[in-house]
């Protein structure tokens, strides 16, 4: 009984302890579960960084939950990464608001509560901690400080060859190219760098708004920027385009468009070119000064000349402007065409009005004698080049004397020798007899140069400016002591010894001139700055000597700053060198020469731009007078080698003041009138003539010669040009087959198209017929054009439903037009051709 | 004839009392025994059970690593840890180690106490070399050990 009572008391005990240890265990076990609960929600828990930016110079990032739990972010550190010694720069802070995402949620503007701002140009390091414990940590930098290679850019021409007057996208692609989970804010390239390669009238016209930046771009993402250009010029030229990014780290891409014929897929490379109605269109902000003056205006019984935007089409007229004009013939007008239904509407900006032209190197008194050597030491002109035209005037350089243009004499340069070493040889034209060149056996000659020194020989020396000698013979022009100037020569005859010597002293650190000649034989004349009538001195000396004695046989070469047996170096600057064969200057003569003829300031022109009514008559000063200085154009004794100049400037940037946009309106039934006066008030007494060159079709690579250029008319409406089409007439168009392959025309793809202006009227269509004689149609192609072979394509009438006989279709009406000429045909390689001439505006009667 | 001589004996019911009292007292003696070794048991059960849970749920995180080239003037290099505590108990921070190639440097750490949800900078003197990783243990009063591993750039 008793054992049995201790058994059941032991028993209780042992199962109460037990039971009791149970619920320890459970109690442990719940524990454990509930750790093993939270560690699965450390990897349940999942989100990603949408997008990092800045706003107002805080953080702003967006979050999305990609877990299946809410998210807590109980903690941002930011380091500024750049700040590399003590103090380092770490904050950390706790997100008060918007710090909770719902799962699948966005959290936006998480780090907007954070009260210190950030440098938008340094790089951070962040890091995100959750209530759980997870972290996410991302760099964030800005362009600037990304290493090369980090960010990965590319720059595409599409197209990058377009027919001119066409556009091309540029696009920019950046790629965030960084290890690692760092974002690239503030992603924004500059306007691209445009460099122009090719003509004078190359233009690249923006077509297209700035792209928007990215605020961000994540591990491995790309941002694309577009811009639209337009770009319009000759054939082959060509504008590069440089993309940086703004805050960048210097990275620079380029691509190039190229303008070039379109061909087809198949790369025909057959250049058909057109010689029919024009010769293709300019750009619509162009207007060509032509040659003809059908249907202009005169003033003063003077015609105007046409212009429009249509390429050059004559061979060349060339208007000589000089100081002998009067009233009305100094003036030279061009007129757009009258219509009496476009408009054309130029926005402000700057005008431009580029000319072609050469300059006479002579004063009209000299006209008729021009010099037969002439070096006028220009730049842009090699050292050595004659421009006389004669051939035999061969300049050497010794001891490397080069172009000086510090305190110029006329804005041009000139040649400074060193007085110790440098000094140049001409050749003696060979053959003698007074023939062209400098050949001196003649009994008449001329010699004249501009020259500089602040030094004079002394005693018995002298520095030689220019001097010949052989066969006991010399001819010398130096400087002696007194800085004055002697002519002197011999030529082994009576009297001896000829000399002109001046009385003032030029060594004075001075631009002077002279001019020495020997009007015949034995005498000599020496004209200093002018001459006597100019301020100058004239010295003349008369001998008993035989009016025709000349130099014999044995002369050498010419040695300029240096006597030919060495010595008498010249030390001082030189400027246009002279010499006449034959022809004595005059005292009148050598005073017109004594001008500033040859530098930046030959000559002077009026411009005046203006708007008139149909008839001509001026209603509205769009560029009041504006006087234009052009330099002096060295042709070199070429007569087709032109120069190109641009008046352009700050005077030529208009707006219309009575426009509240500044635009100029052009409604129909007026014209612009281009106005080019030669300001002989404004010209030096003795300023040299000018050659202006208009409408010359022959200089290659230039299809405008000289043109008024403006910005772009808006909408894009050129003015209305003076290309007549009649109707009623047939449509011919003359092509040419410039090659490397002869080629077909076929009958599919051929059409003359007007495009209408307004739509009011519509567009029209011709289909094409013949090629020359041959007949073009569905059966038959046209006749093989070999290479350099022309074909006149003749077209239907334009019809609204293109067809052969026209039948239920309205014919063209009266109104402008933009004329198109489609040509489709293949090659004799077997590729596919296609050509779009663009014509330009046309008149349709 | 047989005789019946007198002798002294204990009753039946004596002798029962005194096998009764017996098993009483041992018996009281061993019940006693057993339960203060139950008892034993038990405050070892429990103290084990206790700290074993609150080992588990003491949660601390390594939140951030920073490596500070000098305070104030060169040439001492410091570690700074920052702790968190992401669990719902308090925690001690009892030791840290930091460890690279050639170094294995322990501190003792003293006030060591954190909160649930707070977090305490730790900074400890250590020649780091730029670009060599580093491990750093931090063991808590309970036994708890985290570690991760950083590098300085």
């Amino acid at each position: 009984m008793v054992g049995a009572v201790f058994a059941i008391i032991a028993l209780a005990t042992t199962v109460g302890y037990i039971t009791y240890s149970m619920n320890v265990l459970s109690n442990y076990n719940q524990s454990v579960l509930a750790r093993n609960q939270q560690a699965a929600d450390i990897i349940k828990e999942s989100f990603q960084i949408n997008t990092v930016t800045y706003v107002n110079n805080e953080l702003n990032i967006t979050i999305a939950n990609t877990g299946s739990l809410p998210i807590n972010f109980t903690k941002i550190w930011i380091t500024d990464k750049s700040v590399t010694t003590p103090p380092l720069w770490i904050k950390s802070y706790t997100p008060t608001r918007n710090n909770v995402v719902a799962p699948a949620g966005t959290l936006k503007n998480l780090g907007q509560d954070f009260t210190t701002t950030l440098n938008t140009n340094n790089p951070y390091h962040v890091k995100l901690v959750t209530s759980r414990g997870n972290i996410k940590e991302f760099d964030i930098n800005s362009p600037a400080n990304v290493g090369n290679g980090k960010i990965l850019m590319k720059l595409y021409a599409t197209p990058s060859k377009i027919p001119e007057g066409f556009t091309s996208d540029i696009v920019l692609t950046v790629t965030n190219n960084q290890t690692g989970n760092a974002y690239l804010v503030n992603v924004q390239p500059n306007s691209p760098v445009i460099t122009k390669q090719g003509s004078v009238i190359l233009a690249v016209n923006q077509m297209s708004i700035d792209p928007a930046p990215y605020p961000t771009l994540g591990p491995g993402q790309t941002a694309t920027f577009v811009w639209n250009y337009m770009v319009s010029g000759s054939n082959g030229d060509q504008a590069t385009f440089n993309v940086s990014l703004k805050n960048g780290n210097g990275q620079t891409v380029y691509d190039t468009v190229t303008i070039a014929d379109v061909l087809n897929a198949q790369q025909s490379t057959s250049s058909l070119q057109s010689q029919g109605i024009t010769c293709c269109r300019t750009s619509d902000n162009v207007l060509v000064l032509h040659q003809e003056n059908t249907n202009t205006p005169s003033y003063s019984n003077v015609p105007a000349y046409q212009t429009y935007s249509g390429q050059v089409d004559a061979n060349g007229l060339t208007t000589t402007l000089n100081n002998q004009l009067t009233p009305p013939a100094n003036s030279i007008k061009f007129i757009t065409e009258n219509d009496t239904s476009s408009e054309t509407d130029i926005p402000p900006g700057p005008w431009t009005l580029s000319l072609k032209y050469a300059s006479e190197p002579m004063p009209s008194s000299l006209l008729t004698n021009e010099p037969d050597m002439l070096f006028l030491f220009n730049n842009g002109n090699p050292l050595t080049t004659d421009s006389s035209g004669f051939p035999g005037n061969t300049l050497t350089n010794f001891g490397s004397v080069s172009l000086q243009s510090s305190t110029p004499r006329d804005g041009s340069y000139y040649v400074t020798f060193d007085g110790s070493t440098q000094y140049f040889t001409i050749a003696k034209n060979a053959g003698g007899g007074g023939g062209n060149g400098n050949d001196e056996n003649t009994n008449k000659d001329s010699t004249s140069a501009w020259f500089k020194t602040s030094t004079a020989p002394t005693g018995i020396n002298k520095y030689i400016l220019y001097r010949l000698e052989g066969g006991g013979q010399y001819y010398e022009i130096s400087m002696i002591a007194g800085g004055k100037i002697t002519f002197t020569f011999f030529i082994n005859a009576i009297p001896g010894i000829v000399t002109c010597t001046s009385t003032k002293n030029y060594a004075d650190g001075n631009w002077h001139h002279f001019v020495a000649g020997r009007p015949q034989g034995e005498q000599c004349n020496l004209f200093m700055d002018g001459g006597a009538p100019k301020g100058g001195e004239s010295i003349t000396f008369t001998t008993n000597g035989q009016n025709g004695d000349k130099f014999g046989a044995g002369l050498g070469n010419i040695y300029i700053a240096r006597a030919p047996t060495v010595g008498s170096y010249f030390p001082g600057s030189l400027d246009d060198l002279m010499h006449w064969n034959k022809t004595p200057l005059t005292e009148s003569q050598a005073g017109d020469l004594w001008t500033k003829n040859h530098g930046t300031s030959a000559h002077t022109l009026e411009v005046t731009i203006s708007q008139t009514d149909k008839f001509g008559a001026i209603k509205y000063t769009v560029l009041p007078k504006q006087t234009a200085v052009l330099p002096y154009a060295d042709n070199k004794g070429v007569t087709t080698n032109w120069s190109q100049y641009n008046i352009t400037g700050s005077n030529f940037n208009l707006s219309n003041a009575t426009d509240p946009n500044g635009i100029f309106h052009f409604i129909p039934n007026t014209r612009m009138l281009i106005n080019v006066t030669w300001a002989a008030a404004s010209q030096h007494p003795e300023a040299v003539p000018m050659y202006w060159r208009t409408d010359d079709i022959t200089i290659s690579n230039d299809r405008y010669t000289s043109y008024l250029q403006f910005p772009m008319p808006i909408p894009d409406f050129p003015f209305p040009s003076y290309f007549t089409y009649d109707h009623t007439k047939t449509l011919t168009f003359t092509v040419s087959n410039a090659g490397p392959n002869g080629i077909w025309i076929t009958y599919s793809g051929t059409r003359a198209i007007f495009q209408s202006l307004t739509n009011a009227t519509g567009s029209f269509a011709g289909l094409v017929t013949k090629g020359n004689s041959t007949q073009i149609d569905t059966n038959t192609d046209g006749a093989f054009m070999k290479v350099g072979a022309k074909l006149n394509l003749q077209f239907t009438t334009p019809t609204n439903i293109p067809s052969i006989n026209g039948v239920g279709a309205q014919t063209i009406t009266t109104g402008n037009y933009r004329m198109y000429v489609s040509v489709s045909g293949y090659d004799s390689a077997g590729n596919t051709l296609n050509r779009v001439f663009y014509i330009g505006p046309v008149k349709v009667t | 004839m047989k005789s019946f001589t007198n002798r002294r004996a204990l009753s039946t019911v004596v002798t029962t009392a005194i096998m009764l009292t017996a098993v009483a007292v041992i018996g009281t003696g061993v019940v006693t025994w057993s339960n203060y070794n139950l008892r034993t048991f038990e405050n070892n059960l429990i103290t084990s059970a206790s700290n074993n849970t609150n080992q588990i749920s003491e949660i601390p995180i390594i939140e951030n690593v920073v490596f500070v080239p000098y305070i104030v003037i060169p040439p001492n290099q410091y570690v700074n840890t920052t702790i968190t505590n992401i669990g719902t108990i308090g925690l001690t921070v009892k030791t840290i180690t930091i460890t690279d190639p050639t170094h294995v440097i322990s501190y003792p750490i003293v006030s060591g106490n954190i909160n649930p949800k707070s977090s305490k900078l730790f900074s400890n003197q250590f020649p780091y070399t730029q670009g060599v990783p580093i491990t750093i243990q931090v063991i808590t009063a309970r036994g708890t050990i985290i570690s991760t591993q950083a590098v300085s750039q």
